[in-house]
């Protein structure tokens, strides 16, 4: 019986095949009959150091929907950081007062280090630029929901595929399902060569293109990335590449009929709005999804599923 | 002042300056003589006072190969480090700030690798941390330990699983560098075979190139 109670979620690494499957369907439990309140009488810390809209909504949401409570703060302005408070000391604290911490940080690392000081099971809403575990599971589930399978997908990634938190853990979540992997990018903004080992150490396939048409015919999911003007050191690199992928109804026409254009949102302009018509759309039904994937981990950890 | 203890006090007065490369005789050598089975045994040559033709040592008689500078009583050697990496072993450890005797060469032919580096230091017998650290840049080393002439251990260095609290993590957005907290490495390869450090924290993998020491 795979047990995930006061298992911290840090990376999608820290969940094997078996365990992420489990969570996948609690979700479609929770899809099936969302609003069940099993949260009665249990406190969720929603701790946003960071501005976030879809995570921090969808996590307070999910926490609602099940009938408990949320204590928390949407940004370091209105917590003691602002006075100069260690992630340590806030962490312990909060512990006190909370059954789960779910932790937003703009520092690489700070949940990892949060799991290892904090009392109560963490989870990871981002650290940095480094994970987000609850958007990969709900790419996960909108995978799974729309193919009927997680195995052996042809995926496409495009655009940001160097800074990209949620392409590079969605690489590693689907190597365990035995993917194929087509990656499309500029060249400064290829896959990292650390995750390239990692498909290549799991024996499964990638190719990268500079052209999204190439792809078209052959994938199952096509995933878009924006072009984050935030991750750029240099804003000459970001002007240079912000318009080099914009996916147009047009394009579709040689896609399968089952394929499905994921992106984990905002956008901003690599998907016209007129692709919002074509049912291959399916970014915001993804959004949605999310909500039952955390439903499905705030029951599975604090051991009610 | 003997040759040997002349060279001696030039490379602990110029280590102790900093290091100017050019201020090492390259006949600044030694090497460890096979001794007793049970009781290996290290001992020094009489020195000479011709410049060593060590390009091609093939050339020189059996005696001239194995000229060394002045015998080691108590210490450690650390053979076979990659010539490119000697300078930054002397640094990690500190060296240059140590008031041992310190023998040092750098780029001393090698039939095995090329070319390599030799550190030989007295009253010093290095701790795992300090250890882990040598291997980190100089994977190929040996240490050799000596106690009152004798070898009494000669062993590779070898890459441990993981470092910590040595290596400070290159990404400056990592939480170790903006919080204290203590930093962790898994040492893992890349598909090149190139060694690497993943940090536990922000599971950013650096290079050989951008390890920084505390």
């Amino acid at each position: 019986m795979i047990n995930l109670k006061n298992r911290s979620l840090v990376s999608i690494t820290d969940y094997n095949k078996e365990e992420i499957i489990r969570i996948l369907d609690i979700a479609e439990e929770f899809e099936l009959n969302q609003r069940q309140h099993i949260l009665n009488q249990h406190v969720i810390a929603s701790l946003f150091f960071e501005p976030s809209t879809r995570t921090r909504l969808s996590f307070e949401s999910a926490v609602q929907y099940l009938g408990g409570s949320v204590i928390g703060f949407a940004s370091a302005d209105t917590s003691s950081v602002r006075k100069g408070e260690s992630l340590k000391d806030t962490i312990l604290t909060v512990s006190n007062y909370s059954d789960l911490i779910v932790m937003r940080n703009p520092l690489d690392g700070s949940a990892r280090y949060a799991s290892e000081v904090s009392p109560v099971p963490i989870i990871n809403a981002g650290d940095g630029a480094n994970q987000h575990p609850t958007q990969c599971l709900l790419d996960l589930y909108s995978i799974r929901k729309t193919q009927g399978t997680l195995e052996n997908i042809h995926i496409a990634m495009v655009g940001d595929l160097k800074y990209g938190r949620t392409v590079h853990s969605l690489v590693q979540a689907l190597s365990l399902f035995g993917a194929t992997f087509h990656f499309i990018s500029p060249d400064s903004l290829k896959m990292p060569s650390s995750v390239k080992t990692w498909v290549k150490k799991a024996g499964l396939e990638y190719h990268q293109y500079t052209n999204m048409k190439d792809v078209m015919p052959m994938a199952d999911i096509f995933y878009m990335t924006r072009v984050q003007g935030e991750r750029f050191p240099d804003p000459l690199e970001y002007e240079k590449v912000k318009n080099l992928y914009i996916l147009e109804r047009s394009m579709l026409k040689d896609a399968k009929e089952s394929m499905k254009v994921l992106h984990p949102l905002p956008r901003v302009n690599e998907i016209t709005q007129d692709v919002d018509e074509d049912p291959r759309a399916y970014y915001f039904q993804q959004a949605k999804n999310g909500v039952y994937v955390r439903q499905a981990l705030l029951a599975a950890i604090l051991g009610l599923r | 002042m003997s040759r040997l203890s002349r060279h001696s006090y030039i490379a602990n007065r110029n280590i102790n300056r900093g290091f100017s490369k050019t201020y090492f005789p390259n006949q600044i050598l030694f090497k460890l003589q096979p001794g007793p089975k049970r009781h290996e045994s290290y001992t020094e040559e009489e020195p000479t006072d011709q410049p060593l033709n060590i390009a091609n040592p093939k050339s020189m008689d059996k005696k001239r190969t194995e000229l060394k500078v002045s015998a080691l009583r108590n210490g450690t050697v650390i053979d076979h480090i990659p010539a490119d990496q000697s300078f930054q072993v002397v640094k990690m450890l500190n060296l240059d700030e140590s008031s041992r005797q310190i023998y040092f060469g750098t780029n001393l032919d090698s039939a095995k690798y090329g070319k390599k580096g030799i550190i030989k230091i007295t009253d010093k017998f290095f701790e795992s941390e300090e250890i882990s650290k040598i291997a980190l840049v100089a994977p190929s080393a040996t240490l050799i330990e000596i106690k009152d002439y004798d070898v009494t251990s000669k062993r590779k260095v070898h890459l441990p699983d993981s470092v910590e609290k040595i290596v400070k993590c290159f990404n400056p957005k990592c939480v170790t560098n903006n919080q204290e907290i203590d930093t962790k490495f898994y040492v893992t390869e890349d598909h090149k075979g190139n060694m690497k450090l993943a940090c536990h924290f922000c599971e950013k993998t650096m290079g050989k190139e951008s390890i920084d020491f505390f």
